[in-house]
């Protein structure tokens, strides 16, 4: 996102907060609008259309499924899908405007958006009639979310389907395939759908209007890069009416600007000085490899929790306050608490979905604790890692963290059996900065598989840090 | 506690923004003087130039023609003068930048290797003060702002295409110094610059606002000298294909025809404001080696660049023009074989240099001596 774009998301988000009806819809609109705006250019220029729409369909399909009778009435929701294909509908006549440069991008024909829009509903129809009565439909929706977001993660498969796209048209497959299809947003969409379908399935899932359920999933602040909110939570926000006092107005203000200079001055600039391929190879110092290595931490701090101001700072203008991302990670004592403060939403959905009811299946057949713990945080921490992608890179970065918490959660268990008495202050607080010392490390050294491009680069680099092959 | 209003706070912010660059626009600080080169670390042996966006990476930069001070305050030029140093700075385009070489292996690096020594024993060290552009406009504006870095003697290599009057560098190199130029243009009589589309900077142009192109990249320079000194690289060094010794058939030079290069109205006369603004310090031009190709229409053309008329006309010119002024000057157009040219017909290898400084060396010596 650039800063025009922002600023742009700034004045709709104020011009939403003013509003004193229909604030749910109005960010319904602008939430769709976004999502077809900030879609990247695709290898295939229809798809920065239908990309978009296919994310509307699957979030619609997946409330559905979802959705209690009630909440799926026709008079609850008739001004939301109003909405969605109005906006939708603008999207696509903007070809007759001539904006397209403007709005970069290419719609496709109204007879194929006509077509695409009966056989959808078509769909829709028969999917509410089955809904009720095929339960595993729901399961079958969990898996497949999971299959596309494998899919939209591996650049093998991508650049194999496209190869076979190319050879059904009889063409020649360019090398770069797999850079060119993005689904914008799609791993945090993914989080939202599967939260609601598995809350649904336990019965925890609140009744949801379409409007509100669209909106939770692609509420515009934070679909590209989180945080991730609980359904309810943020249905509860959505429906206060809203009553911004000066305070409120502050703080959005304070996290707005505060995001922006965190992401587009620090991190744009850390970036500069950040560790890369390029330097792993050409720098000779391990006091330099160490320098940019921190460089790198500190960039990707605040770039991330830059973004998540923003958002936080546009969703508060609009009345929604969105949960916390980062709590002073860098400056936690051990790894479980680094964790517990660094993309929080992120592990919270993760210990939520994954980890405790693992550990609780996993109790359940007498194995040891120390087993489960490494198998809990092993499995945990690899998910986290492929979800940023599906390459050794990740996976590496993951069991690195989940060998670290294993470790880390070992020695804190052999520590406390042996003590008896709190330490002294000034101890417990040269234990502290000592803690602090070693997870930042830890974590920093973390970040060499998380961002140069192979394994053998990552060892490089580790290697010359620690003054072998300089 | 007092209550903090929104609107308040907003309202200061902007005022307070409004008054930091109107004071910025008014008293025009010297920020691009700032610099972290030479201080926390070591300056830069050449300015900080770079061809390619793509290549703009942790120690290349972007070029900071904008602002002379950052550029120069970059480099180890700018150091403090020591007792017992004789300094020459060259002056000149990306052949003497030193496209395609390593700071070591450049006509300066050269030089400075040949450990050359006055005759009263002052050490002779010649520093790289060359922006890779081919514009003897150029030239004389760096020649005005490195004086201040206390030069001894200048080395200036020139060519053909410096000479060419053309907007679209001015456009580029002279438009941040438009005030300066016209300066130029009145004290020496500038006569053939074409100096009406140089845009004059107006109040907002100096504005923070206005100037955040060049306050960005003198940020960039700062961070990209942290690369640097890590890496002591400073170009990205990409390779490139042998030059052809098969010619075209034009014989076009940039649409003139034989006969119509016009040298009467090129930019001689800032070669000769060149010797005057340099007063009593010496200056040697040099002009540089070019590729002599030998394949097809080698006689229709010398490289891609010259066609033979237009080349040798220049150097006529050239050879009357410094014996009626009376200049110092070497022509060492032919000196070097094809060989030794690497991506261009002005670029040399790393062996040319050598040959090429070690020729220079005793007309360097020679001149060194008269001041």
């Amino acid at each position: 996102m650039t800063i025009v774009q922002l600023g742009i998301f700034a004045l709709v988000a104020i011009l939403i907060g003013q509003l004193k009806k229909s604030r749910e819809l109005a960010i319904l609109a602008a939430s769709v609008f976004v999502l077809f705006w900030l879609q990247p250019s695709q290898q295939f220029v229809s798809l920065v259309f239908w990309i978009p729409a296919a994310t509307i369909g699957l979030t619609i399909f997946t409330w559905l499924l979802v959705s209690t009778p009630e909440s799926r009435v026709w008079e609850v929701n008739w001004p939301s899908i109003l909405v969605i294909a109005v906006v939708v509908l603008l999207i696509d006549l903007n070809q007759f405007f001539g904006l397209e440069t403007i709005y970069m991008t290419t719609t496709p024909r109204l007879w194929m958006i006509g077509t695409g829009f009966i056989v959808y509903i078509s769909f829709l129809m028969a999917a509410t009639r089955l809904a009720d009565k095929l339960k595993f439909l729901l399961t079958a929706v969990f898996i497949g979310i999971i299959f596309l977001l494998v899919y939209l993660k591996t650049p093998f498969l991508i650049s194999k389907s496209f190869e076979l796209i190319y050879a059904l048209r009889g063409q020649e497959s360019p090398a770069e395939a797999h850079y060119i299809f993005s689904w914008l947003g799609f791993s945090y969409i993914t989080f939202r759908l599967m939260h609601t379908v598995r809350d649904f399935q336990t019965g925890r899932l609140p009744a949801l209007n379409l409007g509100e359920y669209v909106n939770y999933v692609i509420f515009f602040p934070s679909f590209t890069a989180g945080p991730i909110d609980r359904a309810e939570r943020f249905v509860q926000e959505l429906r206060t009416p809203i009553a911004l006092a000066d305070q409120d107005w502050l703080e959005a203000g304070k996290r707005f600007f505060l995001g922006m200079f965190k992401k587009f001055v620090i991190a744009d600039s850390l970036a500069l000085i950040a560790i890369n391929e390029m330097l792993v190879n050409q720098v000779h110092s391990a006091a330099w490899m160490w320098f940019f290595l921190y460089m790198y931490s500190l960039r990707i701090y605040f770039d991330f929790s830059g973004y998540t101001d923003v958002a936080i700072g546009l969703a508060r203008v609009m009345g929604v306050r969105l949960p916390e991302n980062f709590a002073s990670p860098y400056f936690k004592p051990n790894l479980t608490l680094f964790w517990n403060s660094w993309h929080m939403t992120l592990t919270q959905w993760f210990r939520a979905y994954l980890f405790n009811p693992m550990t609780r299946w996993m109790r359940t057949k007498n194995i040891s604790i120390p087993l489960i713990i490494f198998a809990t945080q092993i499995c945990t921490m690899s998910l986290i890692g492929l979800w940023h992608g599906v390459s050794w890179n990740f996976l590496l970065w993951g069991i690195w963290h989940g060998v670290g918490l294993f470790i880390q959660n070992r020695w804190s268990e052999f520590v406390r059996v042996r003590t008896t008495s709190p330490l002294p202050p000034r101890r417990q607080l040269l234990l502290n900065a000592g803690g602090i010392f070693l997870t930042f490390n830890f974590v920093s050294l973390g970040w060499l598989f998380f961002t140069l491009p192979s394994p053998q680069i990552a060892l490089l680099a580790m290697s010359k840090l620690f003054g072998i092959g300089l | 506690m007092n209550e903090v209003r929104p609107g308040a706070v907003l309202i200061k912010g902007l005022v307070l923004f409004a008054l930091a660059n109107v004071a910025f626009a008014y008293f025009n600080p010297p920020v691009g003087k700032l610099s972290i080169y030479n201080w926390l670390i070591p300056g830069r042996e050449r300015v900080p130039y770079e061809r390619e966006v793509e290549y703009y990476d942790i120690s290349h930069t972007v070029p900071i023609y904008e602002d002379m001070d950052a550029m120069y305050r970059s480099t180890i030029l700018s150091r403090p003068k020591g007792e017992n140093e004789f300094r020459i700075f060259l002056i000149g385009d990306s052949s003497a930048w030193g496209f395609q070489l390593r700071p070591e292996e450049t006509l300066v690096g050269q030089l400075n290797t040949l450990n050359l020594k006055t005759c009263d024993g002052k050490q002779i060290v010649v520093y790289n003060a060359a922006f890779p552009l081919p514009y003897v406009m150029k030239d004389l504006l760096i020649m005005d702002k490195v004086r201040e870095y206390d030069p001894d003697m200048f080395l200036w290599t020139i060519t053909l295409d410096g000479f060419r009057n053309r907007t679209i560098f001015t456009d580029y190199f002279l438009d941040p110094y438009s005030t300066r130029v016209r300066e130029l243009v009145g004290e020496y009589q500038l006569a053939n610059l074409d100096i009406d589309k140089l845009a004059a900077q107006t109040f907002w142009d100096r504005t923070m606002i206005g100037q955040r192109s060049r306050l960005k990249k003198m940020f960039l320079l700062q961070l990209h000298g942290l690369g640097w000194s890590a890496t002591n690289l400073d170009y990205y060094y990409q390779g490139y294909l042998p030059l052809s010794q098969d010619q075209s058939e034009d014989e076009l030079f940039f649409g003139s025809s034989e006969g119509g290069l016009g040298l009467d109205n090129s930019l001689f006369d800032v070669l000769e404001a060149g010797y005057r603004l340099a007063g009593n310090l010496p200056v040697l031009a040099v002009n540089e080696p070019i590729f002599i190709a030998s394949g097809e229409n080698s006689d229709i053309r010398y490289n891609e660049f010259y066609p033979r008329w237009a080349y040798d006309e220049y150097q006529a010119y050239l050879e009357n023009w410094m014996s009626a002024n009376h200049h110092e000057y070497i022509d060492a157009w032919d000196f070097l074989p094809s060989s030794e040219f690497t991506d261009t017909p002005f670029h040399r290898s790393p062996a040319g240099e050598t040959a090429f400084a070690e020729y220079l060396a005793p007309q360097i010596l020679n001149l060194s001596c008269t001041k």
